[in-house]
């Protein structure tokens, strides 16, 4: 039972109001993961903060450092916008893969992230292109790499004060030099297998992967490195399970695969 | 609480419990059941409505998160009288088999479709992808979709 609800339209309440409820309450953005969970009372909040009005925490703008993308940005909004497209091609074909287009319109990239999942299609993408994942407290604010924020499926390094408030970007990656390649069991609305980001920077190539450990893992290879060599380095940074999407042998066979193929196109 | 919301076009008042899903105060508050439960999960689509300009699953929305918003269902794109174009094509290509997962077939093609004037058929089954039908298979949805956006003047390119 939802003992408060409270509907927030601006940044500042917001803070004051994860200060004040703290563990006892949950960020409502989207809904594609906290209602899921709600109703399968995998979770009881007693206190929603909804923030689907904040509009000062939706949108995407060029920063110096890179791209600012706003934590309440939908996966639709990502999609549609031309600079995501031209310089951050990984997120592009990330929110892409997405479940539906109902879902991709209440989806966040904030909600995305702060979910935590193994397998959340905008991950792998953030960490090949390095984006930075910006905490807000009432006190304080961060700037947290984002392959240092994740700590186990659902876990995070966020205090309990604090809020996603945007994420940055480095920009610069294109359809030649980096991408995203999901393999579910079906087209639309299903959770990822596995997936695999790249981005290739000279000669180093960087690679993520998604649904194969407890989080989103990485690896970094040379690009001319030896098959065996590459397969070794592969393993090594991925652990996967046995689920109902599928057996362990099968991720590390698929999540191979995919490798392979981003080797292929740019060999 | 009181929520307040914009209803096919007129503002509706009314009381809330804080859990109440956007799909339960339609259907059974205000007995539009047009708008379908299926999985309740945000998978199969038959539950879709248009939320201020975008469709959602409204099996996965809190009624208590969209006070003051506008919300269009079937009950709102069907007319008094007779059918839609959307809903016309459907009926006529054979898309229509036990008809539950239509309304929210209905919805995503209209919200489709009224943001464009021309479209190509892979933009068409993607728009038309939240959404899931255990009868008929896809081809004849799509058909009657298809003849549905013809009906309303809309172009189809080529891929």
């Amino acid at each position: 039972m939802i003992k408060r609800f409270l509907n927030i339209s601006d940044l500042e309440s917001l803070l004051k109001a994860k200060s004040e409820y703290g563990s006892k309450c949950k960020i409502l953005a989207g809904g594609t993961d906290l209602v899921v969970r709600m109703k399968a009372d995998m979770i009881d909040p007693d206190t929603i903060l909804s923030i689907r009005n904040i509009d000062e925490m939706k949108g995407i703008i060029k920063g110096k450092d890179g791209t600012v993308i706003g934590a309440l940005t939908s996966h639709t909004s990502i999609e549609e916008n031309a600079l995501i497209r031209k310089q951050h091609y990984p997120l592009y074909q990330g929110v892409y893969e997405i479940g539906s287009p109902q879902i991709r319109n209440m989806g966040t990239l904030g909600g995305n992230i702060a979910n935590a999942s193994p397998s959340g299609d905008t991950i792998a993408p953030l960490m090949v292109m390095g984006a930075k994942i910006r905490l807000m407290s009432r006190s304080k604010e961060r700037l947290v790499p984002v392959d240092k924020f994740f700590k186990g499926p659902g876990k995070t390094v966020m205090a309990d004060d604090e809020i996603i408030h945007s994420v940055i970007v480095p920009a610069g990656f294109n359809k030649k030099n980096s991408g995203f390649i999901k393999a579910g069991l079906r087209k639309a609305l299903s959770i990822a297998v596995v997936s695999v980001g790249w981005s290739l920077k000279d000669d180093k190539l960087t690679l993520a992967f998604g649904g194969a450990a407890p989080i989103v893992t990485v690896a970094e290879i040379r690009k001319d490195c030896s098959a065996a060599e590459l397969k070794k380095k592969v393993l090594n940074a991925i652990s996967p399970i046995s689920d109902l999407r599928a057996s362990k042998g099968y991720r590390e066979q698929v999540i191979l695969n995919l490798v392979n193929s981003v080797m292929e196109a740019l060999n | 609480m009181k929520i307040r919301l914009k209803l096919n076009g007129s503002w509706r008042e009314f009381e809330i419990s804080n859990d109440d899903t956007l799909l339960h105060v339609l259907r059974d508050e205000l007995r539009l059941t047009g708008t379908k439960r299926g999985c309740g999960n945000g998978e199969c689509g038959a539950c879709t409505v248009i939320l201020d300009g975008e469709t959602v699953t409204s099996c996965l929305v809190l009624a208590a998160s969209v006070d003051g918003s506008s919300i269009t269902t079937i009950e709102g794109i069907s007319p008094q009288r007779g059918l839609h174009p959307i809903q016309e094509g459907l009926v006529a290509n054979g898309g229509v088999q036990c008809g539950f997962c239509t309304p929210g077939f209905v919805v995503s093609a209209y919200d489709f479709l009224s943001k464009r004037e021309s479209f190509t058929m892979d933009e068409l089954k993607r728009a038309l992808s939240g959404n899931l039908c255990r009868c008929t298979g896809y081809k004849k949805i799509v058909e009657g979709v298809v003849a549905g956006a013809e009906t309303m003047g809309k172009e189809i390119e080529n891929d």
